[in-house]
């Protein structure tokens, strides 16, 4: 089924076609968000308002609607502003950063712990619109022109941004991780703990034919 | 800017969208730099030195896993409207509940807060007692007339309210018409307590607790401003009608006390009144009035 004929379907509100468009995106987009704003159950909270949306706006869109790229428009969206008042508060409150979520430590083979938090970390301190443009490239795969479409710039746009925000990662990566709170600390410890014990680790700062053995 | 090979050096944007396999119209001509040029060779190496970290989101999407969730469920909340469940009704409750450490700068502020909210509210409470004294009216004491007080009622407690010890420093004779020698005493170190400006001045007889064998009649006065000149008028009958003035000064704490000799029993006093002169109008005391037990064999007490 091509997109213009889901997109038909789900105008005419099609429960199953709805049903099979979640199916087919949920985990994906959840991740996504997940990744984006660090959060586990407010990326699923995130993901169900995004599908909430997508069935509210469809009738709205026009016939040549690239509906990925439109579905993750919304999610973005929605992590951007989640991500704005997060900072929000936190500089009203004074607080601190929390900590790495948990699930984001674990997603992936116990040796790569350290390196998914450090990249967090980075990503986190980073301006919220080039992170959501690093992460659908390198997270989840989109080209230039799709994340174009998603956000509504060109291509040659989206490899500007792309560049820079490596550049910015970069600059990111290599400084001293943030642990300022028990939670993100603990967690480095274990990835420590679990370094020692033979893992191979991206560190930052190391040169590239040193780490070509991975 | 001009490579080795005679092509442009292709910018980073350019070099890393090519180690990332994106469709570029020069992709060749960037190839075919990359080649000859040991510049642009080390700028992709960094480039992909660089970017390697972040292929791990790539991983981290494989592993993640998350719970169903339930398109019934959402269509049931689209038909119920249910854009009052959003993520940030939701989001609130969570963040109420959800244990959080206590954040370091958080107990570094709150000994400060506790200190200025306690220091706040003690200032309130001080401010609202000083408030609440000064609007509520305080009874008189006994044996302070108020202005209200008639000048011929019996004033027993004004009586017993002004005994100073007497310390005569001052004494002033009564002139060749005045039948009585007056004594007047200042007592600067008097233990009463200084008078309120607003109570009128009065007069008392204190005969009784001061006067002696040979000042038997003693007028005490209260309640004048300190420092200033007060004549005391004595209304006597002797043979005829007369007055006699005596001038006394007024203590610091707005008293004074006035020594009569009685120098003949024939001498019927009739009343005593005090006016200070210096105040602008002049103010007058209480008038003590004659008693009937009044005289040299009896107790010279005068109502007032």
């Amino acid at each position: 089924m091509t997109d213009e004929q889901v997109v038909e379907r789900l105008r005419a509100r099609d429960a199953q076609t709805f049903c099979a468009l979640i199916e087919r995106l949920q985990h994906p987009l959840t991740g996504y968000l997940h990744r984006l704003v660090g959060d586990r159950e407010v990326a699923l909270d995130l993901a169900q308002d995004t599908f909430l949306q997508v069935y509210k706006e469809i009738g709205k869109t026009s016939g040549d609607l690239s509906l990925d790229a439109w579905i993750y428009r919304i999610a973005t969206n929605y992590g951007l502003r989640y991500l704005n008042r997060k900072r929000l508060k936190q500089f009203i409150r004074l607080e601190s950063q929390e900590g790495i979520n948990e699930s984001l430590a674990t997603a992936g083979p116990e040796e790569q712990a350290e390196t998914r938090i450090l990249v967090h970390q980075a990503l986190d301190r980073m301006n919220p619109k080039d992170a959501a443009v690093l992460q659908l490239h390198f997270g989840n795969g989109f080209n230039y022109e799709e994340i174009g479409q998603i956000l509504k710039v060109s291509s040659e746009a989206v490899r500007k941004r792309v560049a820079r925000g490596v550049d910015k990662f970069r600059a990111l990566y290599g400084q001293a991780p943030a642990v300022d709170t028990p939670a993100a600390e603990a967690q480095l410890i274990a990835s420590q703990e679990s370094a020692r014990l033979g893992a191979q680790f991206i560190a930052p700062g190391e040169v590239v034919p040193k780490r070509d053995g991975r | 800017m001009q490579g080795g090979s005679g092509g442009e050096h292709p910018e980073n944007s350019s070099l890393l969208a090519f180690l990332r396999g994106q469709q570029l119209e020069d992709s060749e001509r960037i190839r075919l730099h990359l080649v000859h040029c040991k510049q642009c060779q080390q700028s992709f190496a960094n480039l992909s030195h660089e970017s390697k970290p972040l292929d791990i989101l790539s991983q981290m999407s494989r592993y993640q896993r998350y719970p169903e969730l339930s398109p019934a469920l959402i269509l049931r909340q689209i038909q119920r409207g249910a854009q009052k469940q959003s993520i940030w009704s939701s989001l609130a409750w969570r963040t109420v509940n959800r244990p959080r450490p206590k954040k370091s700068a958080v107990r570094l502020v709150s000994l400060p807060v506790a200190f200025g909210v306690g220091l706040l509210c003690m200032t309130v409470i001080i401010v609202l007692a000083y408030t609440f004294a000064h609007f509520v009216s305080v009874p008189p004491l006994p044996g302070v007339l108020t202005s209200g007080m008639s000048d011929n009622q019996p004033n027993q407690a004004s009586v017993a309210q002004h005994q100073p010890t007497p310390s005569p420093t001052q004494v002033v004779m009564a002139t060749e018409t005045t039948t009585a020698t007056s004594t007047v005493t200042g007592s600067p170190a008097s233990t009463g307590t200084p008078s309120k400006s607003h109570h009128r001045p009065s007069i008392s007889d204190c005969s009784a607790k001061l006067g002696s064998a040979q000042y038997p009649l003693v007028i005490c006065g209260s309640n004048f401003n300190p420092g200033d000149t007060v004549t005391v008028k004595e209304y006597v009958f002797w043979n005829k009608f007369e007055t006699n003035d005596t001038s006394v000064t007024v203590d610091a704490n707005g008293k004074f006390t006035d020594y009569l000799k009685i120098i003949s029993c024939k001498i019927i006093y009739l009343a005593f009144i005090a006016e200070d002169t210096v105040s602008n109008p002049v103010v007058d005391s209480n008038t003590l009035v004659e008693n009937p037990m009044w005289g040299c064999s009896g107790s010279n007490h005068l109502y007032g």
